[in-house]
């Protein structure tokens, strides 16, 4: 008798509905580096749109590339004129999975995240070493890689090439919360 | 002899121009502060006219500055930014995203959510919300 309550019971939880399967981030953060000996060049965005689906493992990300806040104003120029041509590729996106997610630990994991960048026009198989902290109803997402300018069909002036570094550091750290319906 | 004072006077006069206009800062936010909005629309319309591929918006180009009125949803601080995000009443949870000036702190604080207020800031696109970043507080006759 005991058996099949507990066998009745575990099949009635294991079918429930999981709560906020999907966690959303408007104000994902992702900013790019760029270091070399004729200039540092820095660049910060706020607004960019994450959803990670707990249950399936699955994350995407979408950015608007004119939103990036540069130091200086000729940068921000370049960058969207020049380099990365937002008027014709407006957005960079990401969609992926993260490995052996577990959305029930309620400790910190380091996860892979393999998925597909997208970025002027051209993408790349990616592998991202990604810190999950959990608070509350709430995850973090934060993480770093490199990303090849030759790999993005960007093309730099010869007269700006030392300007700009051939490989470009980006730190991204997503703060979702619950998906509103 | 005067030759030889014009030619390094003019090279002195074009390096300083150069390492100014190189250097310069980025001056949107004052031109923020300064410019009346090419377009003036309440949130609701604005939000609509991305979610459902209205033409009413076609006309909006990145990097305009538009103003936009409504009730606000949202005020918080992530990212050390103050952001306002603007409801569309219409259902839906899209609406507008406002990244406001760091100078607009002393009026954000006087507001709440439900309050409708009047920003103009840089339109940049559409995600889930639209965005506009450098908002500034307009009041109704500007």
């Amino acid at each position: 008798m005991n058996r099949l309550i507990f066998i009745i019971l575990f099949f009635t939880l294991s079918m429930r509905p999981v709560e906020n399967e999907r966690i959303i981030t408007r104000q994902g953060q992702v900013s790019f580096f760029s270091y070399t000996s004729v200039e540092n060049i820095k660049a910060e965005n706020n607004q960019v749109l994450s959803i990670v689906d707990l249950q399936k493992g699955t994350i995407a990300v979408s950015m608007l590339m004119n939103s990036f806040i540069f130091e200086k104003a000729l940068m921000k120029e370049h960058f969207n004129e020049s380099y990365i041509e937002s008027d014709v590729y407006p957005k960079a996106t990401f969609e992926g999975n993260i490995v052996d997610f577990d959305p029930s630990d309620k400790n910190d994991q380091t996860r892979m995240i393999r998925g597909t960048f997208t970025m002027h026009g051209v993408s790349k198989e990616l592998e991202i070493k990604t810190k999950i902290e959990r608070k509350g109803k709430n995850y973090i997402l934060s993480g770093t890689f490199e990303a090849l300018v030759k790999h993005y069909n960007i093309k730099i002036p010869p007269l700006l090439a030392g300007n700009i570094a051939d490989s470009i550091s980006v730190n991204f750290r997503f703060e979702y919360g619950p998906y509103e319906k | 002899m005067k030759r030889k004072i014009v030619i390094p006077l003019v090279a002195i006069l074009g390096i300083t121009f150069a390492y100014v206009f190189i250097n310069m800062k980025d001056t949107t936010q004052e031109t923020v502060m300064r410019a009346s909005p090419s377009f003036y629309l309440n949130a609701n319309d604005l939000v609509h006219g991305f979610t459902t591929e209205n033409s009413s918006t076609n006309s909006i180009l990145a990097e305009d500055i538009i103003g936009v009125m409504g009730k606000i949803k949202e005020i918080n601080t992530l990212n050390n930014k103050q952001t306002i995000f603007l409801a569309n009443s219409d259902g839906g949870n899209s609406s507008v995203l406002c990244d406001m000036q760091q100078n607009q702190i002393n009026q954000i604080q006087k507001l709440k959510v439900g309050d409708t207020i009047r920003v103009k800031g840089v339109f940049k696109g559409f995600l889930k919300d639209v965005i506009l970043l450098n908002c500034v507080i307009t009041n109704q006759n500007e």
